[in-house]
């Protein structure tokens, strides 16, 4: 089952894809989606992620058909599939809804795609019953959808997707209506179908713990246009700018200016002091320029040396398995630090004076944002 | 791979791209090609031919002189000022006695609900003529009524006070239902807040429940003026001198075979019913859905016993009249000669049946064929319109909206006067009779059907669409079973409204195709009351029988099964 999956299934390419709709007044317009371009691998399952309104749903209804590009163009493979209606694309999407037909029975529901397909009864039931095995919806098979629990439709809306063995398949926030702890089983349950499966897949979410758990490649997008696109570990740790590390991890931000260049890393002055940085990413800013450093709270300790800034614990929550601090530097700026397994390191009261040590590995330099770069 | 770097925004037009997506999708585009047409055909073109003719004279030249005329010859202002003042008085009256019964039904303990729930429906349902033969047997010359218990001699009962009276009746009902809607879903905790404040029943109801059912009274009066404007089986046989536009037009053109006075004529009587239609639209859809929520609340607070004596004396005696008038038609039919021989019989029965029995199953016959397309089309029409963007839609929504507002008067002469000639020559034929019971009832699908849609989450579709449907495909299997009880309703009524049409029929009927109700108007103009009794009598069951039957029809087509897959 597998290689027939490979067979078919081809990588998906956007090239300077624009979406423009007529704002809701009537006069203007409206750039939903601003000229992106985007290479989704044979096989592959990439993530769209980025906060509400930027454009997730709008690409993956491009994607799926259901509306025309403004300009550019999609591919499937080689093919330009501008002029096909989503009903001739071979592509499955798995709705925020699940869009379950409510007046067929879980097995009708998922043996719909292969009936339009006009296949023989055999071959209908044959490859029914397999993704009902495959799904574990064994004994639920003449039940209707109202008859199911959230998770079980979840099941058989992934189950109607996969069944026609699509070359594309699309998520719209999948599990945007399960509970958090249903949410994480079946987005476990979910990519290694994925994995098994081989096929295309484009994931749109914004949740980000859940890009990162299911993702080969994300993409974040704000207000349109793509921000940045790698790996999981690409975009948490090489975040391109502060929009992308806030989003991704809750960067910390702390103002500064470069000094130097040296062998791949910097040096830069922060409040007054000059600190050494071995890779502070690949943006080289001029000599002299503002810029900030950014780092993840568990790229920090907190000390009572002179070495470190100095700063002030204002906030400290105690989880157990981590403990939170929150701390304002001497310049204002507020930074968040983890600490995990907090039992075996000093711990610190609100209003403690303490000093933050950075890890100078984990600490990338990036350019000011002219605006905050807010969620 | 495809090749990078291509010129940023080479806009493509939508219009193109819906063009060559409907291309690549055959059986939509015939389909949405069909409806188009059907509606350019049967809608669009009659109103022109209509605005046409009021604008040219009888050689064909292009005047104003037939508008003028409406607007200067005193009978014709007269009978716009009649129709007018008749429609405004009636929508008044039905109103408030609609306002009563919503009220004592929707927001009080009022014992037997249920009963009076059942009678007011029988107007909604009933064959036209019942309460003009009612009132004429009651209160005529030969009146039980005024010649039977008060010894009235040649009491006059033709006349618009008769009119005002069986309007009301017919009408209420359908106010009732409005404001019943809304009555029942206003929140009884904005009552008690009044209540608790320390205000009056009378007072609350003055300052806090009727201000709330506003938007329903204006939709109420709205709906009601315009059935009172567009009737014509009521004045026609019992209006005597007090001519309205709908039986004026029809004058003018059976018999002065003036189609460009009746054409003008036709227009005014569009003015006011078009207009009513809008700010009825705009209330309901403006003002209304603001108090009610869909949001089911906890059981409406019954308030106000002290005022449920009163209530309950009104809408009986409402009521009981109701009946009466009903009563009086049923037993009408059986007797010899009312008003001088009250011996029971079937000598009506057996008249009515030689006379009439051809026509009623041609009526049947031309109901059953048009009710299954009236409900198919408006449907689809509904479909097209709230789910799809095609080139064309504009005009689909427009005309479809036209439907709704087109008094049946207006719809016959358009049709008369459009497909007398060729290309398309109609008249005389069974399919101008079809079309017309098509397109004057299909707004009723197109209503169900777009607020049905409303309530169903479109990625259903979506989904159906992606897993490789045609947009037939998914019509029929996906949102057909899920439209099946507004299929149903659009059926029903389509087929009882056809089966007692009179304002579009009288027009369109012909020796060959004889109706059923152009029959019973005949029966009127030679004054043969109790057989014409004995005819709607007859109706009244052909149509339930029927209605039972297509119940069972759709239920058997459109009952959910499990396949086995
Ligand atoms: N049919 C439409 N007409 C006009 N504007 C639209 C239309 N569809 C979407 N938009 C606008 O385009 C922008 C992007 O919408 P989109 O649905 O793609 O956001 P999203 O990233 O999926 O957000 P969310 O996470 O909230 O689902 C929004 O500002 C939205 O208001
Ligand atoms: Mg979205």
């Amino acid at each position: 089952m597998e290689n027939e999956y490979n067979k078919k299934s081809k990588g998906v390419v956007l090239r300077n894809v624009t979406k423009i709709f007529p704002s809701l007044d009537g006069k203007g317009e409206f750039k939903a989606v601003d000229d992106i371009s985007l290479d989704i691998q044979d096989g592959e399952l990439v993530t769209l992620l980025g906060p509400s309104g930027c454009g997730k749903t709008t690409t993956l209804r491009m994607i799926s058909g259901f509306e025309y590009p403004t300009s550019g163009d999609i591919f499937f493979g080689e093919k330009n599939v501008a002029n096909i209606p989503p009903n001739k694309r071979n592509i499955s999407m798995v709705f925020q809804s699940y869009a379950l037909f409510p007046h067929m029975s879980v097995a009708e529901n998922i043996a719909y795609g292969l009936q339009v397909k006009r296949l023989s009864r055999e071959e209908v039931h044959q490859r029914t019953y397999k993704v009902i095995e495959m799904m574990q919806l064994n004994g639920m098979e003449n039940r209707f959808p109202n008859q199911l629990s959230g998770g079980q439709q979840q099941r058989v809306a992934l189950a109607r997707a996969i069944v026609i063995e699509p070359q594309v398949l699309l998520f719209d926030e999948p599990l945007s209506n399960l509970d958090a702890k249903l949410r994480i089983t079946m987005r476990d349950e979910l990519r290694d179908l994925q994995q098994r499966l081989k096929i295309t897949s484009l994931y749109v979410t914004h949740d980000q713990s859940e890009a990162m758990a299911v993702a080969d490649k994300i993409v974040i997008m704000r207000a349109g246009i793509i921000e940045q696109c790698g790996t999981p570990q690409e975009i948490y740790e090489y975040p391109k700018n502060q929009f992308v590390a806030n989003f991704i991890g809750h960067a910390n931000f702390i103002d500064g200016k470069i000094v130097s260049w040296n062998d791949g890393g910097a040096t830069a002055e922060i409040m007054g002091k000059p600190y050494h940085f071995s890779s502070p990413g690949s943006e080289r800013l001029p000599i002299g320029s503002e810029c900030v450093v950014t780092f993840h709270p568990e790229s920090a300790v907190i000390t009572d040396s002179k070495e470190g800034m100095p700063g002030k614990v204002v906030k400290a929550t105690y989880y157990g398995s981590e403990m939170d601090y929150e701390i304002v530097l001497k310049d204002e700026s507020k930074i968040a630090v983890k600490i995990s397994n907090p039992q075996n390191t000093k711990r610190y009261a609100v209003g403690d004076e303490v000093a933050l040590e950075l890890n100078t590995n984990c600490v990338r330099i990036l350019e000011k944002e002219k605006k905050t770069g807010g969620i | 791979m495809p090749e990078q770097g291509k010129p940023l925004l080479k806009r493509r037009s939508t219009t193109l791209q819906e063009m060559r997506m409907l291309i690549r999708q055959p059986v939509l585009s015939i389909t949405i090609l069909l409806i188009l047409t059907s509606l350019v055909i049967f809608i669009l073109f009659p109103l022109y031919k209509i605005a046409k003719l009021s604008l040219t004279d009888q050689a064909g030249h292009l005047t104003v002189a037939n508008l003028i005329n409406v607007f200067t010859s005193l009978s014709y202002r007269i009978t716009f000022f009649n129709s007018l003042k008749l429609a405004i008085t009636v929508a008044f009256l039905a109103t408030f006695v609609a306002y009563i019964f919503a009220y004592a039904l929707n927001r009080t303990d009022l014992p037997g609900k249920k009963f009076f729930n059942l009678i007011i429906q029988l107007p909604i349902v009933s064959p036209p003529f019942i309460l003009a033969l009612a009132v004429i047997f009651l209160f005529g010359r030969q009146g039980l009524i005024t010649r039977g218990l008060l010894g009235i001699k040649n009491h006059n009962v033709y006349g618009m006070h008769s009119l005002i009276l069986i309007q009301v009746i017919s009408y209420f009902p359908v106010a009732f239902m409005t404001l019943s809607g809304i009555l029942g879903a206003i929140d009884s905790s904005v009552e008690d807040a009044a209540l608790n404040a320390g205000a009056s029943n009378w007072h609350t109801f003055r300052t806090v429940t009727f201000p709330l059912s506003m938007p329903g009274v204006i939709s109420a009066f709205l709906l009601t003026f315009v059935q009172s404007l567009e009737d014509f089986s009521n004045p026609a046989v019992i209006g005597g001198d007090y001519a309205v536009l709908a039986t004026e037009a029809y004058r003018i053109i059976t018999g002065l075979y003036d189609f460009n006075g009746g054409a003008a004529l036709a227009l005014m009587l569009m003015l006011p019913t078009v207009c009513a239609f809008m700010l009825q639209r705009y209330w309901l859809g403006h003002k209304s859905f603001v108090t009610v929520t869909g949001k089911p609340t906890q059981k409406t607070r019954r308030m106000n016993n002290g005022a449920i004596p009163p209530l309950l004396l009104f809408c009986s005696v409402v009521v009981l009249f109701i009946l009466l008038l009903y009563g009086t038609v049923f037993v009408g039919a059986f007797c010899k000669t009312w008003g001088v021989d009250y011996t029971l019989g079937f000598s009506h029965f057996k008249y009515v049946w030689g006379y009439g029995k051809d026509a009623l199953r041609k009526s049947l016959t031309l109901a059953c064929i048009a009710a299954p397309i009236t409900g198919i089309l408006g449907i689809g029409i509904a479909y097209l319109t709230s789910r799809k963007r095609f080139p064309g839609r504009g005009i689909m929504k427009v005309s479809s909206l036209l439907t709704f507002a087109i008094p049946g008067t207006v719809l016959g002469i358009g049709y008369i006067s459009a497909f007398n000639t060729k290309p398309i020559l109609l008249t005389g034929t069974a399919t101008i009779l079809i079309a017309a019971f098509v397109f004057r009832n299909i707004s009723v699908a197109i209503e169900s059907g777009s607020s049905t849609l409303l309530q169903i989450d479109q990625s259903i579709e979506e989904a159906s669409t992606i897993l490789g449907a045609s947009a037939g495909t998914t019509f029929r299997r996906i949102t057909l079973p899920l439209l099946k009880q507004p299929f149903f309703t659009g059926i029903v009524f389509s087929f009882v409204r056809s089966v007692t049409a009179v304002s579009t029929v009288v027009f369109l009927v012909s020796p060959k195709w004889p109706l059923a109700t152009s029959k019973i108007f005949g029966l009127f103009e030679i004054s043969k009351y109790s057989d014409a009794a004995a005819f709607v009598t007859l109706m009244i069951v052909v149509i339930l029988i029927a209605i039972a039957v297509i119940n069972f029809a759709v239920n058997i087509i459109l009952k959910p099964r499990i396949h086995k897959i």
